[in-house]
């Protein structure tokens, strides 16, 4: 069965637009493209903070730096492969730079820094004049193929759906490579690491920068979502909600960044249509969670057996 | 000092740590080389595991100046001593405990083989690292341990495998620090087997609480007290050391 | 440019920095000695602002301001002894998210209650002619500010230095091990401690109040800048969060101000109209990496060396 997940999911996800349309839901395509394509952010960011142990404060920098090359881009008339290629690049060098100024502090320094570094690219946004200030920038949607560009939900559907296969499958075998190992050990015990004669720093730099490069490659398709990039998608906020998915999921398990994503952005979507108020009820499940299943919805099943484990040790 | 002798020793010159006005290591001069162990003893609070992060890079000393194998290696960090041949051992046993035993010395022993760079290949086709964790489990008595996750190892258990992550990088020079502590008799005679081992192709910097423990493995025994070495010198000429004796066997070493 | 003008954005920044600090001073203090990140800080900025306006029309500014505080104080107490205890054994990462949850949940309550709008909340009558200072016209209610602030200002430096629970508070910030040792009851003390944060909270929120806008939100752009102060100042550290807060503070301020025309006078204006407030929003953050790539801890580490 585990074994299968992957397939089974992939198989879904190829049907889903033909089911969605059989069931008279069209609408509903273009969602699951923005669930896809931040599913793939939240990924990149459980990749540094479940695999990583890195709490990053800051992962919307990453996601917005794509998000604004693109746009950027697509104004002087590069075509998809080019934003792909340099929203990807751009977002993995501010993930070095920033990488680099936060991993020379620990705990709650990293958290503040990058979250910080975050918000002096948000601000820089806001207040730039290139960057369309408050506004933001509009393009228009990339061509693919002939008429067919990325303005049509199911052609988008399917480019979002192979970035995220994609970046899934980076992911895991970053994880269960020798580097996953060494950046895995240096979460669960860090001195230890240095000790066996791992430069443990330049591990979590480089598993920084490939995080940072999945979540601009996020960001590129999340532009070409919605016709525009907007500062909002710099802000701390959207860090947190990355942070919200990846725990919701259960923080380092493979499908955190999926399932928290398909749960949180699912919710929204309900409550928004029931009720105004929904900010309110997304906050009180968050902390709900957070209180009594701080490993993610996941483990809420196993919710007594691991504390008895707990009490052993 | 830099003779031929010590192109293979580990050498602590004029090595001092202050924290703020606490001097926990004053004017420390050691050589531990070739083969044996090498033991360092001392009343509780003299300063033996600051020492021990000062030799091994967990720490940068105050002053002085930390050699290994005639290079100085004052500023460089742990990685980098570990890959010029010296490793550790932790007081407090310091091991992957959600791991299995086998993957704790796989981790340890990629090291040995090329970059861990590599991002690509999955570390679970890699027969060669889990046939090395595998001799080192032998090498150190855990092999019907292996599929165990660490957190399910005895205390005992657990200091052997904390032993055994030092040992994979293959080091040249050990520092383990009171490998005996918490240990039952049995574990405690096993141990002892296990630096003897050890120590017949390596030096070893042993510290060590259990004085019959110390006096049966030390070729040369170091007395550190109030982070300064008052004495050093065979078991036997430390054992009838007066001011050995006054400072620290004193009390319940009378033997 | 005109040296009053030079002065009165300085005053500014001062004004600005003091309040930043009521805000530093608890967070650094509940950093500190709880070891809790708390985000939920600004939330009860924004409840000080809002109970401040609510009771202003009714009780005039001043008994207002004080009925903000005790109010919150006890809003805060209420959240320690609920909520907030359940989280100081927690990662930081937990710590982070339930806080972004407290302060999701404050903002819809706080619409629920007040409405989306911002609401209205003036500086009191008697403050509201400008001072006149050599050589320029001030706003009485500024100065009033800065008095307000360097006034708590000096009673925290007491409180902390000279009393009793000062004691216990920097025994906490620097090792709590020792605190439990020295026999202080931890749970009153946190709830003392996290009220003491809100009180400061409510009072930057209430006076600030006038000078910005009251709404929704409101507290979460300025709790950034003072999550900044007590990076740059060091966690735990209330010297550190003064120095930080007047760091912080004045260069924003002056910034904003100034590196414009600054730009302008350097560059062509397209340009500088072009950077100019970018470089100026961004200054602090620039600061703060400086501050933290030369001292990874702060400028005044309360921990020891570790």
């Amino acid at each position: 069965m585990k074994r299968l997940l992957p397939f089974l999911l992939l198989a879904l996800g190829l049907a889903l637009p033909f089911i969605l349309t059989a069931m008279g839901q069209e609408y509903y395509i273009s969602f699951a493209s923005r669930v896809l394509v931040v599913a793939l952010a939240a990924s990149a960011l459980n990749l540094i903070l479940g695999y990583g142990g890195l709490v990053s404060f800051g992962h919307a920098a990453y996601f917005g730096a794509g998000a604004y090359t693109a746009a950027l881009l697509a104004g002087k008339g590069a075509g998809l492969p080019a934003q792909l290629l340099v929203g990807t690049g751009v977002a993995a060098l501010l993930a070095f730079v920033f990488g680099w100024a936060a991993l020379r502090t620990r705990g709650v320094y990293f958290i503040m820094i990058t979250l910080a570094l975050a918000q002096m690219l948000y601000y820089l946004a806001v207040s730039s004049d290139s960057l369309g200030g408050e506004d933001g920038l509009r393009i228009s949607r990339a061509a693919l193929w002939g008429d067919l560009t990325l303005g049509d939900d199911r052609a988008m559907y399917y480019t979002a759906l192979t970035a995220l296969t994609l970046g899934l499958f980076v992911i895991w075998r970053v994880v269960h490579s020798r580097f996953g190992e060494v950046v895995q050990a240096a979460r669960d015990n860090e001195t230890r690491t240095a000790a066996l004669g791992y430069p443990v720093r330049r591990y979590q730099l480089v598993n920084f920068v490939i995080g940072g490069a999945l979540a601009g490659l996020a960001g590129v398709l999340m532009t070409q979502i919605s016709g525009f990039t907007n500062p909002s998608l710099l802000s701390w906020q959207q860090s947190g909600q990355f942070m919200m998915m990846v725990i919701l999921g259960g923080v380092g398990t493979f499908w955190a960044g999926l399932l928290g994503t398909a749960v949180l952005l699912g919710l929204e979507e309900y409550l928004g249509e029931v009720t105004e108020r929904w900010p309110l009820f997304v906050g009180l499940i968050l902390l709900g969670v957070m209180l009594f299943a701080p490993k993610g919805l996941g483990s809420l099943g196993t919710l007594f057996g691991r504390k008895k484990k707990e009490v052993v040790e | 000092m830099a003779g031929i002798q010590s192109q293979s020793a580990l050498v602590a010159e004029n090595l001092c740590k202050n924290f703020g006005a606490l001097a926990a290591t004053q004017n420390v001069n050691l050589r531990v080389e070739g083969k044996g162990v090498h033991a360092l003893i001392g009343p509780n609070g003299a300063g033996k595991t600051t020492l021990v992060n000062l030799l091994s890079g967990a720490l940068p000393p105050s002053s002085g100046r930390v050699l290994l194998s005639g290079q100085d290696v004052s500023r460089v960090d742990m990685p980098g001593r570990v890959a010029r041949g010296l490793s550790r051992t932790y007081q407090i046993t310091s091991i992957y405990p959600e791991w299995t035993v086998w993957r704790n010395l796989a981790l340890s022993v990629q090291g040995r083989s090329g970059t861990s760079m590599r991002f690509w290949q999955p570390v679970t086709g890699e027969r060669a690292l889990y046939r090395q964790a595998a001799e080192i489990a032998e090498e150190v008595g855990l092999t019907s341990r292996l599929n165990a996750p660490a957190s399910d190892l005895s205390h005992g258990e657990r200091k052997q495998l904390d032993v055994a992550l030092a040992l994979a990088s293959n080091p040249k020079f050990l520092l383990m620090d009171e490998p005996m502590a918490g240990l039952g008799h049995e574990e405690s005679v096993r141990m002892v087997d296990l630096i003897r081992r050890i120590a017949g192709i390596r030096a070893v910097l042993l510290i060590e609480h259990d004085m019959d423990a110390v006096f049966s493995l030390a070729n040369e025994v170091s007395v550190l007290v109030y982070g300064q070495i008052i004495a050093s010198g065979t078991p036997e000429a430390i054992k009838n050391d007066p001011e050995v004796q006054r400072a620290y066997l004193g009390d319940d070493h009378a033997a | 440019m005109p040296l009053d003008l030079i002065l009165e954005q300085l005053l500014n920044g001062v004004q600005f920095s003091l309040m930043l600090f009521l805000l530093a001073a608890g967070l650094t203090l509940i950093f500190g000695v709880m070891d809790l990140i708390n985000l939920a800080h600004g939330s009860l900025y924004m409840i000080g602002a809002y109970l401040t306006a609510t009771f202003a029309p009714h009780v005039g500014f001043f008994p207002a301001v004080v009925l903000a505080i005790l109010g919150t104080m006890l809003i805060g107490g209420l959240l320690e002894v609920t909520i907030i205890r359940r989280l100081y054994a927690r990662t930081h990462l937990t710590q982070v998210l339930s806080t972004f949850a407290l302060m999701l949940i404050a903002n819809e309550v706080v619409r629920m209650i007040w409405g989306a709008q911002p609401i209205a909340l003036s500086a009191p009558e008697s403050l509201s002619q400008p001072v006149q200072l050599p050589g320029f016209k001030y706003s009485a209610y500024r100065l009033f500010i800065i008095a307000a602030g360097l006034g708590v200002g000096a009673g925290l430096y007491y409180l902390v230095n000279k009393t009793r629970v000062g004691m216990w508070l920097r025994a906490g910030a620097s090792n709590r091990e020792m605190t439990r040792a020295m026999g202080v009851k931890i749970g009153p003390l946190y709830t003392l401690i996290f009220a003491l944060g809100a009180g400061l909270c409510a009072l930057a929120g209430a006076l600030l109040g006038p000078l910005l806008s009251v709404q929704v939100g409101m507290g979460e752009n300025i709790l950034i800048l003072a999550f900044v102060v007590v990076v740059i100042g060091g966690i735990g550290s209330i010297k550190g969060a003064f120095i930080g807060s007047l760091l912080v503070g004045i260069l924003d301020t002056a910034g904003r101000a100034f590196l414009p025309t600054w730009l302008t006078a350097l560059f062509n204006p397209q340009l500088a109209g072009s950077f100019g407030p970018a470089l100026a929003s961004i200054a602090i953050y620039v600061l703060m990496a400086a501050v933290l790539f030369f001292k990874p801890r702060g400028l005044f580490p309360a921990r020891g060396t570790g």
